[in-house]
């Protein structure tokens, strides 16, 4: 308990030291992108803001062998954005991140859960009780869904649900919410997970009185695709 | 001039889109009236239907209702072959707005995934608008996967051409791009086919990409199709002269050639 409130206390010095417009965007680049080639490494936060008000990913954590994980109780460091129980973990080729009772009021946005999976480079979002501006969400929406949502004073927001991206080394990065409004560029995502394809491991040898365990599917590498064969046709091209 | 040459073959037996005033004079020297087929006016969404779905995601043909690939990223090298035609839904499980035949041009389908979502892959189409994509299921039979280690980078604004095996530069090469007037289309593409045309002059083997001219609605009695090729006269390499296809140099024709069918090509703008 005393690390997470030492961890809100430095959040909220962050956050509010970084309230100037200009430092902006920093963490979430940092998070996704990060150059590393895909061995499996993974990565979660839980929740981030960017623009005019400026909220570092929280919780966040990488993983490039074994299981990290990490808790936050709440999330009430700005009121553009409030939550509370943010579980993220990463292990290679796994990462996952849950949040409870989101709300960003400016846009009506609510749900009692949002979540995202990757795993294996595969990807997944989960929204239970979620609505926005009084309508409600699908649960399991297919990636990249965009709504947009005018917000009376405001003006016009837009939505992505399970936003799901390849990251330059390949590495897929599923981002359960990105909300953004349009005040100096403010953006939220809330849930979000990278993986990569976990690394093949080398098969253990059990001892042959124990019991079977459970078949591990082997992780399919694609062969090499093929050399063409140039083709006899005529196709006119713009030179 | 001669780098503004039309670049034909044979006409084929069938074209899309309606023609552009500019490029008509051009086609109809290029083409010679001698086309067998080609209809000015019919419409370029009315591409051949397959028993899968919609109209087929060909080169050929207009496709209405699909996704739109916006990004400029690379990928993991994901290629796909549909052994059968295949219906390319608009979302995963959504509703169909294509069909990916099996072959193009005479060669075997290869398009790359660029985008997964749990058994269903998004991957580019050849059809205009440019930068059509949409999704296969990964669970249906008869999908071949492969892996291709090389992207084909062309940077117009610099004319050169690159090409990356597994993150590491193995060819980097002047090259002709489109003039202002007629633009190589910046965008994510891949390497459609590799023919070998019955006129070896310009070029002795043409790659025809998944995009297409955005200033020609066709091109020598062709549906505009843009393409890594050949030229004979060297002194075009580095220079924006072409009618929107990427004219490259013998050495690098020769590499270009054995980089798998579905290859991403990244053209920068």
């Amino acid at each position: 308990m005393r690390t997470v409130l030492r961890r809100l206390t430095t959040t909220g010095l962050l956050a509010t030291g970084l309230l100037a417009p200009a430092a902006s965007a920093l963490a979430v680049p940092a998070l996704t992108g990060t150059a590393i080639a895909d061995t499996g490494g993974s990565s979660a936060y839980g929740l981030t803001a960017t623009g005019p008000v400026n909220l570092p990913p929280v919780p966040a954590v990488s993983s490039g062998s074994g299981t990290t994980r990490k808790t936050l109780l709440k999330e009430e460091t700005t009121r553009l954005v409030t939550a509370s129980v943010l579980d993220v973990r990463a292990v290679p080729g796994r990462a996952s991140s849950s949040v409870a009772r989101l709300a960003v009021p400016t846009a009506g946005l609510t749900a009692d859960a949002v979540s995202a999976t990757c795993d294996g480079g595969r990807g997944s979002a989960h929204l239970a009780n979620a609505v926005l501006a009084g309508r409600r969400l699908s649960a399991a929406p297919p990636p990249n869904t965009t709504l947009p949502v005018d917000i009376s004073g405001v003006g016009r927001a837009a939505l992505i649900i399970n936003k799901q991206q390849r990251t330059p080394d390949g590495r897929l990065s599923v981002t359960a919410l990105e909300l953004t409004l349009p005040i100096g560029g403010t953006a939220i995502r809330v849930a979000s997970a990278t993986c990569g394809h976990a690394p093949v491991k080398k098969p253990v040898k059990k001892p042959v009185k124990k019991p079977a365990a459970k078949p591990r599917k082997p992780v399919k590498t694609p062969a090499e695709a093929p050399v063409p064969v140039p083709v006899k046709h005529d196709l006119p091209v713009t030179g | 001039m001669a780098t503004r040459n039309a670049f034909t073959g044979r006409c084929p037996a069938r074209t899309a889109g309606a023609l552009v005033p500019v490029a008509a004079a051009l086609l109809l020297g290029a083409c010679g009236g001698s086309s067998p087929g080609p209809s000015p006016g019919r419409a370029g969404a009315a591409g051949p239907r397959e028993a899968a779905g919609g109209p087929a995601a060909t080169t050929f043909t207009t496709l209405t209702g699909v996704p739109r690939d916006t990004t400029a990223a690379t990928t993991d090298g994901l290629v796909i072959h549909p052994a059968a035609p295949v219906p390319v839904l608009d979302r995963p499980g959504g509703r169909p707005v294509a069909t990916l035949p099996a072959e193009q041009l005479g060669a075997p389908t290869w398009v790359p995934v660029v985008e997964s979502s749990g058994d269903w892959r998004r991957v580019l189409l050849p059809s205009r608008p440019n930068g059509s994509s949409g999704w296969i299921s990964a669970s249906g039979p008869g999908l071949r996967t492969a892996h291709t280690p090389y992207t084909v980078g062309v940077d117009v604004a610099h004319r050169r051409v690159t090409l990356v095996k597994s993150g590491r530069k193995v060819g980097d090469w002047a090259a002709a791009v489109g003039d202002p007037k007629t633009p190589t289309p910046p965008g994510r593409t891949f390497v459609m086919a590799t023919l070998a045309p019955a006129k070896r002059t310009p070029s002795p083997i043409v790659l025809p990409l998944g995009t297409h001219s955005a200033t020609l609605d066709t091109f020598g009695g062709g549906p505009g199709t843009v393409a890594l090729h050949g030229w004979p006269d060297a002194s075009v390499f580095g220079k924006a002269v072409t009618h929107g296809c990427v004219r490259v140099p013998e050495a690098a024709l020769r590499q270009l050639s054995k980089v798998p069918l579905g290859t991403l090509v990244l053209i920068t703008a």
